[in-house]
Order: C-alpha cells, then structure tokens, then sequence
C-alpha cells in the first residue's frame, strides 16, 4: 500500500485531489499566459508533423513545410508558411498547433481543397444539360470545389432554369466524394419547377408592321410554352427585321410579362422603339449595302458616317478595279426619315500591270516587295488587287519607320497603258536615324556582350523607339529564363548627334533564385520517376523560368494528365519551391466504329444498287499502364477485304531514351485483287522527333504471310498455303512543312523509306525496298490551290520479293484512272495485276471555292501519271499512264471527303470507262 | 479485487484522463490559420494580431469595440482587395513611411515596440511592410477620391434641418443659424458623400473578387 492511500483520511484524501486538480489546471493554464514569457527565451521548433484531411501523412506532405526541425520558432514564420503552403494551390484550409515551450512541437493541419469531377443533373425531364453547364459559372467540371461556391452555383443553375423557360425551380444538392481522390461528383436534383405557355403576344411601341408580319420570323408563340430565352432571340430577330428595312436604330424590348400561376399562362408586351429610319443609297455603282448598314446602327457623328462610308465604297471598287473611282455624299433629311446618298464614279477599270518604285536607296525593290508581302508567292506571278495597292503608301511609310527612317514619304502615281496601268511610288527615304552606342548598366551577372545579343537594337543599326521596348521585354524574359526574379529594367535614350542616339539599359537586377524542393502532387497512379523523368529542372538548378515551362509542356505531351501546374513557392529572395501538381485523367477508353462497304466493285453510276455490308472497328485502350505512362490498345477491324486484330504497346522511352516506341502483334487477313492473304507479325517502331517539323522512324519487324488464294502463277516466293516470312529493318525520314498534316493548304512534305528484308529469324526474304513521297501545295490565286504529288519506289536483291511486298498502285489515292491495285503488270492467264518492283506516280491537283458561303466545299480537277514496273530495270518515262478528270471534296476534321470521277487517258477513247472514288483523306 | 485496489484503479484512471484533457486543452494551442482568402491572397490570424498589436487600425476601428480582430479583418480584406485591383503601380515615399513608423514607436514606447515585434518574430523591415501596404491603399483611396463634390445649398439646408437641428435639441444648446455655420456643414456633408462613395467602390471591388472568409476561425484563440 502506497504513503498516499495510507495516509489521507477521507478528508485529506478530498483536499489532496482538489489540490491535485487545482495544479493541473494551473499547469493546464500555464501556455496560455507564458506568451509574453517566451519572449525572453529563445524557441526552437523541435519536430513537424503533418495531418492532412484527419490523417497523419507521410513525408512527402512534410517536404511541402517550409518549417524545419532546428529552426527558431517564430509567429511570423508559421504565418509565412501558411502563405507559402497556400500558393501550392492543393489546401483550402491550414492551421497550425503548437505544444511546447522551449521546444516547439508544431502540427500543421491541412484541409485538402476538393475538385468537382462531374456536374450532373437529376430530373426526369428533358433538360438541355449542356446549355445549363454552360451557365455554371462558380462550378465547372475539374475546378476547385467549396460549400459557397455549390451555393452560387445553385443561384446560378435557377437563374439558367428560368431562362430556359423552368420557372420557379426547386433545387437539392448532394455530393459523392471518390475515396481515391479529392474530388466529388456534384448532384443538382431538380425536383420541380413550373411552365408557362404563352396566351398573348402584344407589341406596343410605333410598330410600323403588321403584328403578323412581327409574329412569323419569331419562335415564341402564342400556345408554346413560354421560354425566355428563345424570346431574347426573337428579340433580336425583331431588330434584324427593323434593320434590315432601313430602322438601323430600332430598339426592341422586352416590356410586361403577365404570369397567370392558376392558368399556367403568361402575357407578354414587347416595346418597339424603331426611331429614325435611315435609307442608304448608292447610286452609280454596285456596292453591297451589308457593308455600310453597320455604321449608322448607333448614333454616330454624320460627318464621320460619310466619310467612312465612303472609304469603304472606295475599297470595294478599288478591289474591282475601278482605281480613279470617286465618291461625294450627303444627307438628306425628311420627316423621321434620315437618306444617306454616297454617289459613286467608277470611272474606267484598270489592272495593274507593273509595280516599280522610285528614290529606293535603302531597300532594293525586291526586299521591299518581300517585306509588303507583294512578293511573287507563285512563280511568275505577282498580284496584287487595288485595295491592298492604295494602302501600300501607308505601309511603306510604316516600314521606313520601322528602319530608323521617320520622315519618310511615299506618293503613289499611275501610268496609263492600254491593257492597264503602271504604279510608279515615289519614296523620299530621309535621313535615317541610327544607334551610336548601346549600354548597359547595372547588369553585374552577365556581361554586356551577352545582353546585347538578346536584343532586337543594334549599334550602328537603325533607331526605332517601339524596338527599345520590346528589347527591355526581350532583356526581362532572358533574366527570367536564367532564374532571375524582380528584374526591373527601364531604358534612357538621348540625343548624340544629328540622328544618332545613344540607348542605356538601367537593369536592377532581381534576385537569382534556386530550387530548394521538387514536390510533386496529385499523381495517384502515376509512378513519381515518370514524372521526374520528363522534368528539365532539378532541385539545386536556378529557376530558368524557360525549363520549367518546357517540364510543364513535356508533362502534358506524356497524354496522361487532364491538367498539369507548376507552381513556384517563394522560401526567401533566393530560394523556391517547384510544386507540381497534376491531375490524372481517364485510363480506360472504348470505341467502336460502324460503316457500310459494297460487296462489288463501284461500277461508275451503278454505286448506289450495289449490295452493302457492314464494316468496323472497335478499339480499347488503357492508358498509363502500371503508372509508366505507357499505353495498350487491342484493335480489331472487320470488313469484306480485311480482318484484322492489332495488340500494342505504346512507350515514351526506350531503355531510358526519349524514343517514343510501339510495339505491335497483328494477325489478319486481306483479300487485294490477285491474291489473299494471312499474316502475323510482331513489330518495333520508335520514333524520334528532331524538331517539329522533322523525325526519324526505326522499324524492326517479323511477318509470317500465308498466301491462302493466288490467282496468278506461281512460282518459287508467290506460293500457296507455304508461309513466306519477312525479317527487316526499316529507317524513315519524314520532313512536314504542311500548314496542316489533315487539310493541307500551303506547304511540302518528303518522306523517304529504306528497307532491307534479311534472311533472318528463318525468314527467306533478302531483297531492298525505297519509296520516297515528295508533296506540294501551293496556294494561288482567289484561293485556289496547286497540289503536286510525286511518289518513287524501286526495290530488288538476291531474292525475289514476294507478291504480298512489291508495289501496287491503282485506286483514289494513286491512279484515278485504275480501279484498287489495278494499274501495272498483270499475270498473262488470269490477266490479274502481279504488282512490281518499281513504281513511279504523279498526282496534280488544282482545287478551288465553289459557294463562298461554304467554305469547306470544294472542286477538283486532277491529272495522275504513272506506272507500276515489274523489275526495276524496266522503269522508263515513256511507259507511263496518264489519267484526268474531277471532283468535289468538303473538308472534315478527319480530312476531306471526296468525291472523284477519273478517266484513263492511256486507252482509246472509246474503251474509257468513268470511274467513281468515294474516300475520305487525301491522296497519298 | 479489494477496495483499495479498485479506488487504485479509479484514481488511475482519472488522473489518466485529467491528464489527457489537460494535455488535449491546454498544451496544444492552435497559434496560426488562415482567416480569409482575398483572390488567392491569404490573410492569416498573425496579420491580423500583428496589425491590432502595433495599432495599424486604432484610429479607423476605435477603442470600445467588441470584436476588434473582427473589424481589423475587414480592413485588411478591403486593403487587399483594393491594392489587388488598383495598387501595383503606387510607391509611397520613405520619409512618410519613417514618420509613420515614429508615429507609432512613439505611441508604444520604444521597449513596448521592440518587446511585440519580439513576440511575433518581426524585424523593423516586416513592420514596415505592412504600414506601408496600408498606405499604399490609403494613397489610392486618397488619389481616386480627391475630387471635391460639388454641395448644392439644398442639401445644406436638408442636412441643417434633419441633422443639425435634431442633434443641437438633443445636446440642449442653442442652435446656430445656418449662414454661420455654412462651412462646417458643407464640409461635414463632403466627407460624409466621399466615405459613401469609397464604401460603394470598394463594395463592387468585393463584389467581383473571390473573397473567402474562414468559418469557425472568427473567434480568436490564445
């Protein structure tokens, strides 16, 4: 027994407690007041931790803490910290705990901020969801997600609700938080709400027309149901109507909306001010009114109404040729009636035959031409049209500036021919303006030779002021690219001389910043080494602002992530934080494609009662596969001439090389003209992207074919049912200078390939193949466009290639003027095509706009020469087949859809057979 | 078991718990949080204890208030909100910031001064920081409303009547005529019509900027 239990009565006992108590509350107390007693002492922060979202988290939340174990405890240090953990832009909530005297022990309690993954909207109506997605503007999918931010979007979600015409909305909302994640899925169940049917229709105002008139170009009527939206259209239709009828002030308004709850119906009242009614008159020309309605639609100066109507009657006759056109205008006024009367000269219509320039001393006149962008862009073709012609004095004078040259002055005079007129400029250049000197002061981290390489001004070089700002930009962007922060630079520019200026950089350099920590967030599955492996910036690196921003854009090239953040978290003026957060997206994809195929060949007009049958594909991928970043996707395609299954592999590296990879299985069958066949294979291809216009492709491949129906001859390599396996290599180059690789409109393209099949893994084959594609497009006038295709393959070696690898040409992406495979050698008994070892084809194409309204629409004429050659040796220009003939094609996002009709020129006139192609993408 | 063994056991167990619950109330403290949240800025409980320590609000806000820290919140939400939407390119000069601090050491006494900014872990250059991003705001309100309002003699005469004689009633002094007062009352009426106009600019500056004010962390711990 314990001195304690022995010797206390029951009333020491009591005492004995409540001192105990009172002690321990005193204790208890004793923090609360030893603030101002700390002060005397020195802290010091003993030990970190962290509880994110109630939990206790590992160490890679601790590395977001700027705070340290050592470090002296400081109120305004935990302030700062908090600050700092914000920025990361992953907490919503932060608090911080201490225990402690002496040695602080400090809990940082981090709220995870939540994303709102998916809007959806519960109601058994027919809503339109997107529309009312759209009007969320508080909440959208992948943004952060708050209590008050769900509550302004409910305000937000009734307000679009009455606006689609549900009135009175009721709304409830609920979340479901993914456990994996921090994000939510948010609910808005929209359990009621009223509609109203319109009963009456009125217009008040100085209607002008019938209500009837009024009535039919609007979609609100009487016994629909009320939806005010679509009465903001009619709104704006109404206007139209007024304008278009010379009201181009009028002001349409919605006025008195009557609701009859019991009735379920609504009145309304729709105020129309037309105001002045302005008729506009061109007389002596044909110049489009569209184009001058749009200045008198608001109260403007009439002065300057005329004026710019005038220079826009000016362009359009200009643009037709009328040069020496003239306008004079007036007003006329009567009653509430405005008539706006621009009278029009055209004169004679010229073209311009020569453009040639005069006083010329600083740029030769092909320069200048290059810099106008009236240079030749077509061979032999210079064009220019009289509107762009009569700008051109202000665009020169413009470009002297731009060359340190202010006084320059340029008159524009013609010389009359008789099929046009020459345009002679003269240029009076002025003295030009120069830069003696070029300075820098208080750069002390690089050396003014670096800096003056970073700018666009140069000494001895011509003094344009807009320049030296754009150099103080050039000069703050290379500081931040080397991992300086708060650069401030202005710049001084004084008068040396008679045009001689001297520019002074003033830079007041910031601080140069290193990274301390690479925190990386939000990769759930994502393995972090991927994330690292794609990072052009280490920690102990200067921030170079250009190497993080090139880890952000190779982050996001990697597919995987929806979103990708970095952020930089000051620590001190020299020390940052990079924290990366990302968000992953989805892993799974599904797809299934459906189409019809003629089970005969298109025989010209008799397409449409050919037999059809259905074709397809259906493909699923899985992305970021074990959180590599790597892909799978098994491919399978159905159709009359094809099966085929394709299982692949898609990697970003290579053995730790940046060589994007695939690896492919494939077996399938396809059935060509002459021959069937089955194959399987495995293949290797990576790929290395030089720039962006430029790549090197490597393929490795294995193929076992089975020719399983040969319709020609056999012999020791074209065999039935006796598998022919292929081992090669392959290298390609591919050069794409195309505006646009789906819908090409200006541009080249070259591809070159080399194959060499070896007798390898027991393969047979031992032969060399090259095919090399060359591609132009050239845009020309009125745009239309030029298209030369040029495709050469020649292959051999010891060995024959196989019928299944020669070349074949024939069909709407090579000869229009032969059905698929077609063109070329054919077998002498079965008269089938048995393909070659040399090809050569030509394609020219012009396509043009047939409907300015649809742009996408085009025509085509084509011309295609070419030939297939059984052996190499046999390849001439003289054996070559020519095919011509037209189409329609409308551009889509896939490429264009096309529509071609081909001639074969190579056989008599009377055996020519109109072929029909019906493709999409271009010919290649 | 006995008696004492159970008393043993209960005694035990309570100072278990006593100690727990005063180790649970009273050693953990919670010393910093975030407040409010102004367009991604963060105002922290420090800011605001450092502002109500060194007395950056106490002529605005008064002494007899009942939730300073609340009104001195408000303040800094206001000043973010306005620095943030017009403030980037406003400098205050040194030698106004060197007064205002003097102003203010004086006020504190020197020892007092240096003891809090001890006890916030502050040096003079952080104290300085924040006077003068309360006088950077105090230039741009002072930039933007210096206009003087026009007063018509209308509004004097409704503000003699309404406001000055009512008050004058009320004191039990004499009321003066309006003529000899005119100066007073027309200036009384201007400030009275450019705090209206700040409150209205700065109520729309609120009102398109995402303000988050923590719930539950209004009432001040410590």
């Amino acid at each position: 027994m314990s001195s304690f239990e022995k010797g206390f009565n029951p009333g020491q006992k009591k005492q004995a407690f409540l001192g105990l108590v009172l002690s321990f509350l005193l204790c208890g107390l004793l923090p609360l007041e030893s603030t101002s007693q700390s002060l005397s002492t020195s802290p010091q922060v003993a030990s970190v931790s962290v509880v994110v979202d109630g939990q206790s988290s590992g160490e890679d939340m601790k590395r977001l803490i700027p705070i340290k174990r050592g470090d002296p405890f400081s109120l305004k240090s935990v302030s700062s910290s908090i600050k700092q953990i914000y920025q990361t832009g992953l907490f919503s909530g932060i608090e911080v705990a201490r225990e402690g005297e002496e040695d602080v022990h400090l809990t940082f309690f981090l709220t995870r901020k939540l994303f709102a993954r998916r809007i959806v909207f519960q109601t058994e109506q027919q809503l339109p969801r997107l529309k009312l997605k759209e009007k969320l503007y508080s909440l959208r999918e992948g943004t952060f997600f708050t209590q008050e931010k769900l509550e302004k979007a409910v305000e937000e979600l009734k307000t679009a609700l009455v606006q689609e015409g549900f009135f009175q909305p009721r709304i409830e909302t609920f979340t479901k938080r993914d456990p994996k994640s921090s994000s939510f899925d948010v609910f808005f169940r929209i359990i009621s709400f009223k509609r109203f049917v319109i009963r009456q229709i009125d217009f008040a105002g100085d209607v002008i027309f019938s209500e009837d008139e009024l009535k039919t170009g609007m979609k609100s009527r009487e016994g629909k149901e009320y939806i005010p939206s679509i009465l903001s259209e009619d709104v704006t239709r109404l206007e139209e109507i007024y304008r278009a009828n010379e009201y181009q002030r009028a002001e349409v308004e919605v006025g008195e909306v009557v609701f009859d709850e019991q009735e379920g119906s609504v009145s309304l009242v729709l105020n129309i001010t037309p105001h002045e009614r302005i008729e506009i008159v061109v007389r002596g020309a044909d110049v489009p009114l569209r184009l001058l309605r749009p200045i008198w639609e608001t109260r403007i100066f009439e002065e300057w109404g005329l004026t710019e109507g005038e220079a826009k009657i000016l362009d359009t006759m200009r643009k037709k040729g009328f040069l020496f056109a003239s306008v004079t205008s007036s007003i006329q006024r009567e009653d509430n009636r405005m008539r706006v009367i621009h009278r029009v000269t055209p004169k004679e219509k010229h073209k311009i035959l020569n453009i040639s320039y005069d006083g010329l001393s600083y740029f030769a006149p092909s320069q200048l031409e290059a810099e106008l962008g009236v240079e030749e862009k077509t061979p032999l073709l210079k064009w220019i049209d009289g509107e762009h012609l009569f700008k051109l004095p202000a665009e020169i004078e413009l470009l002297y500036t731009s060359r340190g040259f202010p006084n320059a002055r340029v008159d524009m005079n013609f010389v009359r021919k008789k099929r046009g007129v020459d345009v002679l400029f003269y240029i009076e250049e002025g003295s030009q303006q120069r830069i003696e000197n070029i300075s820098f002061e208080g750069a002390e981290s690089f050396d003014s030779k670096i800096l003056i390489d970073k700018i666009r001004s140069t000494q001895g070089g011509p003094f344009y002021q807009p320049d030296v700002q754009r150099d103080m930009e050039e000069l703050e962007n290379y500081y931040l690219r080397e991992g300086f922060r708060g650069t401030e630079i202005t710049a001084r520019i004084e008068m040396v001389g008679e045009d001689l200026f001297s520019i002074t950089f003033r830079i007041n350099e910031g601080s140069r910043v290193k990274i301390e920590k690479i925190l990386i967030t939000g990769n759930i599955v994502t393995n972090r080494k991927v994330i690292l492996r794609e990072l052009r910036i280490g920690e102990g690196d200067y921030a170079h602002y250009d190497r993080i921003s090139e880890s952000k854009r190779r982050l996001e090239r990697l597919g995987i992530f929806t979103r990708v953040r970095i952020e930089e978290i000051s620590l001190s003026l020299e020390r940052e934080n990079l924290v990366i957060n990302v968000r992953e997206g989805e892993r799974n994809y599904a797809s299934l494609g459906l189409g019809l195929e003629t089970a005969t060949k298109p025989e010209a007009f008799a397409l449409w009662d050919a037999p059809l049958r259905p074709r397809g594909t259906a493909e699923l991928i899985r992305s970021n596969v074990f959180g590599s970043a790597g892909q799978a996707s098994l491919v399978g395609q159905f159709s009359l001439r094809e099966k085929r299954g394709v299982l692949s592999w898609e990697q970003p590296y290579f053995f730790g090389l940046p060589l994007l990879t695939y690896w492919n299985g494939w077996v399938e069958r396809e059935s060509r003209e002459s021959f069937t066949y089955d194959r399987q294979g495995i293949s290797m291809t990576t790929i290395r992207s030089v720039s962006e216009k430029v790549m090197f492709l490597a393929t490795l491949e294995w193929a076992e074919t089975t020719l399983v129906d040969l319709q020609i001859e056999p012999n020791e390599v074209d065999r039935q049912f006796y598998p022919y396996s292929v081992t090669s290599i392959s290298g390609s180059f591919i050069w794409d200078k195309r505006d646009d690789p789906i819908n090409p409109r200006s541009g080249s393209f070259l591809s070159i390939v080399l194959e060499q099949a070896v007798p390898l893994l027991r393969a047979e084959s031992n032969y060399l193949k090259t095919f090399l594609k060359v591609q132009n497009y050239v845009p020309v006038l009125y745009d239309f466009t030029f298209n030369m295709t040029t495709r050469l393959g020649i292959g051999g070696g010891k060995m024959n290639i196989p019928i299944h690898e020669r070349f074949f040409a024939g069909g709407s992406n090579s000869f229009r003027g032969a059905r698929f495979d077609e063109l070329g050698p054919v077998d002498e008994d079965s008269l089938k095509p048995v393909g070659g070892e040399a090809l050569l084809l030509m394609n020219f194409e012009m396509t043009f706009p047939i409907l300015s309204a649809l742009q996408d629409l085009r025509g085509a004429f084509f011309y295609d020469v070419g030939n297939v050659f059984e052996k190499r040796e046999d390849l001439s220009l003289t054996s070559l087949k020519s095919a011509a003939g037209f189409g329609l094609r409308y551009r889509t996002p896939l490429g264009p859809v096309r529509l071609e009709f081909g001639w074969n020129l190579s056989v008599p006139r009377g055996e020519r057979k109109t072929l029909v192609f019906i493709t999409i993408g271009n010919v290649f | 078991m006995n008696m004492h063994k159970k008393k043993r056991a209960v005694l035990v167990f309570f100072w278990g718990v006593l100690f727990w619950l005063a180790h649970v109330f009273s050693f953990s403290q919670v010393v910093d949080r975030i407040m409010a949240v102004v367009n991604e800025e963060v105002i922290t409980l420090t800011d605001v204890r450092i502002a109500e320590a060194f007395g950056l609000y106490a002529d605005e806000i008064g002494e007899d208030v009942e939730q300073p820290r609340l009104l001195i919140l408000d303040k800094l939400i206001d000043q973010k909100v306005v620095i943030q939407f017009s403030g980037e390119s406003v400098r205050v000069s040194e030698d106004r910031l060197d007064e205002v601090m003097r102003r203010m050491t004086e006020r504190l006494g020197a020892d007092e001064a240096e003891r809090r900014l001890d006890y916030f872990g502050l040096d003079w250059e952080n104290l300085k920081d924040c006077v003068r991003e309360k006088m950077v705001y105090q230039t741009i309100i002072s930039q933007r409303f210096s206009k003087v309002n026009p007063v018509s003699l209308k509004e004097i005469e409704e503000y003699y009547q309404n406001n000055y004689l009512p008050a004058q009633k009320e004191k039990g002094s004499d009321p003066k005529p309006m003529m000899e007062i005119l100066d007073e009352i027309e200036s009384g009426i201007i400030q009275e019509k450019v705090r209206a106009q700040i409150e209205d600019w700065i109520r729309k500056l609120k009102d398109k900027s995402s303000i988050q004010i923590m719930k539950g962390s209004l009432e001040p711990p410590g």
